[in-house]
């Protein structure tokens, strides 16, 4: 088999038991696939690691919180004095 | 008077204490981590000369908002892209003199600027309690019902003020 361009990678270790059934059903899996355990575990751990991240990173919203989300961007665009005054704390606070 | 940088394997995590040890721990441990993944980066507020001590950070990625059903009226694009200020703290030493609020402000207007270039309209906020909600919605954010901890603003607002 080719060398795998992930093992080749400088990174991190991973290291955990299962129990020999679960492995039994991986190592059948791994065979059909035709990678090597690494490859087929990072890949599939990654799968769900990314899935995770897109849902911790996308809010669905509901009807109402949609159609109030819409109308603020469409009309919410003035600047209320609060906003104004924490710009006027940046400038005092913080320098460039 | 602070300034606002990157967060830095130079900068010193471990005095750092808001109070929130999620938060605290999310500076030492993961911040920078964060940053070299490509998950959003990490500003920290410092004090001229000491540049190492951190008084308060914030965090900026990008995030997306989608809907159950999708509107009536025509959008550019789905999903909806949006800056997401993930986190702010201020070190206890700093609380309650403005640091939050110029800490806030500066991660307006650094995602007005980064979403001016690429067409975004829309940052997100997390607020963790309800006391941190009351603070965003004073300053224009608007709250959602169902999501109630997400909070959204229109950059035309912070626009609107950068260009005055």
């Amino acid at each position: 088999m080719a060398t795998s361009t992930l093992t080749k990678l400088k990174g991190g270790n991973i290291h955990f038991r299962i129990s020999s059934e679960a492995k039994k059903v991986i190592d059948k899996a791994v065979t059909i696939s035709g990678e090597s355990l690494t490859d087929f575990a990072t890949r599939s751990l990654l799968s769900s690691a990314n899935e995770i991240l897109e849902r911790e990173f996308t809010t669905v919203l509901s009807d109402r919180d949609r159609n109030k989300l819409l109308a603020m961007l469409d009309a919410d665009v003035e600047p209320n004095k609060e906003l104004r005054e924490a710009a006027k704390i940046h400038k005092k606070l913080i320098t460039e | 008077m602070y300034r606002i940088e990157l967060l830095t394997g130079d900068h010193d995590t471990d005095l750092f204490d808001c109070g929130d040890e999620k938060k605290n721990e999310f500076l030492r441990k993961y911040a920078l981590q964060n940053t070299k993944g490509g998950l959003g980066r990490t500003f920290v507020a410092v004090k001229p000369p000491d540049e190492k001590r951190i008084y308060g950070y914030y965090t900026i990625s990008s995030s997306s908002v989608t809907f159950e059903n999708p509107p009536s009226s025509h959008l550019p694009r789905y999903p909806l892209p949006a800056v997401l200020i993930g986190k702010l703290a201020t070190d206890k030493t700093a609380q309650n003199q403005g640091l939050g609020t110029a800490l806030l402000f500066d991660a307006l207007k650094r995602a007005a600027r980064v979403a001016e270039e690429i067409g975004i309209f829309l940052v997100e906020i997390q607020a963790v309690n309800g006391k941190a909600k009351a603070i965003y919605e004073k300053r224009g954010f608007t709250a959602m019902d169902d999501e109630p901890s997400k909070l959204y603003m229109n950059l035309k607002k912070v626009r609107k003020l950068l260009g005055e």
